[in-house]
């Protein structure tokens, strides 16, 4: 029987429309509801594709902010440290077009929570810019 | 179309597996194809059919709309050096209604087992141990395998009796069975186009309605 049953299979996908249609016909099919039918199966399914693609998305989007929330709290305390990675990421600012005004001041003359300021405001901007991801 | 291996095999050297674009792309447009989508709800009716415990407990759309989820979410890989997307798609069917049917089976008769043989008392029969204890079947399994032959070559006949002595399609179930690709069938048969498929169409619609009618009966 599997046979047969491959081989009707083989005749519903392959032949050819006009003798597909008889077949529905003889067979008292109702080719409204195949279609009705047909179309809710696919759009079902397509939507519920584009639900999980969108969460996963969105999924991405939460990893991403999460992982900007971790490296500003791992700005640096040392003030050495903090002032060396303030002009590392203001000359990586420059070259993308990207900066944060210092209002007129020298990096060294910030007082530290300034600077940690600073450095944050850096990072955030850095890790949003779409280029750089 | 040939869906008899799809996509549950692993991946073969020469295997070249569809991108997800390309995926989405052929599921969009397969969507915006009546005559496709007519073929694809017919073909999960016929597989549903052919089920004994799906039929009844799920519908052609259900069937259509997992089998087409399974390949969005790429469960099911479809390898296009060996089957083209509709092939794929009733392939997946194919395999989602048969092992449905299988567990769906294996569950109802586990039930009936423990509540049919507590009380006669075969209740021992039911346990693991008598399940491994031999090699080979056992006399009852001997017996329903030997049963279950003897009722698939009388439904056999039972459908070629249904077919006209004259008619094409009676050399096309004989052949098939006979183990014959459609290829060779047709050839040796020298049928044209026109005539081979209106015998398939013929042939096929003995196959349906027979599946159909033991289905509901």
């Amino acid at each position: 029987m599997d046979l047969l049953d491959d081989n009707a299979l083989d005749f519903i996908s392959n032949a050819p429309d006009g003798e597909f249609m008889k077949f529905l016909e003889e067979s008292g099919d109702d080719v409204a509801e195949l279609d009705r039918k047909g179309q809710a199966a696919f759009g079902v399914a397509i939507k519920k594709h584009g639900d999980a693609k969108r969460g996963a998305l969105r999924q991405q989007a939460a990893q991403r902010k999460a992982a900007l929330a971790q490296r500003s709290v791992e700005v640096p305390t040392d003030r050495l440290d903090l002032l060396a990675l303030a002009k590392q990421l203001q000359a990586r600012g420059a070259a993308i077009g990207r900066a944060v005004s210092l209002q007129h001041r020298e990096l060294k003359d910030l007082p530290d929570e300034e600077l940690r300021g600073f450095v944050a405001e850096l990072v955030a901007l850095q890790t949003s810019d779409p280029t750089k991801e | 179309m040939d869906s008899s291996h799809i996509d549950d095999e692993p991946d073969e050297p020469g295997d070249v597996l569809a991108s997800d674009a390309e995926v989405d792309a052929e599921v969009m447009a397969t969507s915006r194809d009546a005559m496709l989508r007519r073929r694809l709800v017919k073909g999960a009716s016929f597989l549903l059919s052919r089920t004994s415990k799906l039929q009844g407990t799920c519908t052609e759309e259900d069937l259509l709309q997992t089998a087409l989820t399974a390949i969005l979410e790429r469960r099911r890989k479809w390898k296009k050096n060996r089957v083209d997307f509709i092939g794929l798609v009733f392939g997946v069917m194919k395999s989602l209604a048969s092992n449905a049917d299988r567990i769906l089976a294996k569950t109802t008769v586990e039930t009936v087992s423990e509540s049919v043989l507590a009380g006669d008392g075969l209740g021992e029969l039911a346990s693991p141990l008598a399940n491994i204890a031999g090699d080979g079947p056992t006399p009852q399994e001997a017996y329903s395998a030997k049963e279950e032959q003897a009722e698939l070559d009388a439904a056999v006949a039972s459908l070629r009796a249904q077919i006209e002595p004259n008619d094409p399609a009676l050399h096309i179930f004989d052949l098939l069975l006979a183990g014959k690709s459609k290829k060779e069938i047709r050839e040796q048969l020298g049928l044209i186009s026109n005539e081979f498929w209106s015998a398939d169409r013929r042939l096929s619609r003995h196959v349906d309605a027979f599946a159909t009618k033991r289905g509901t009966e």
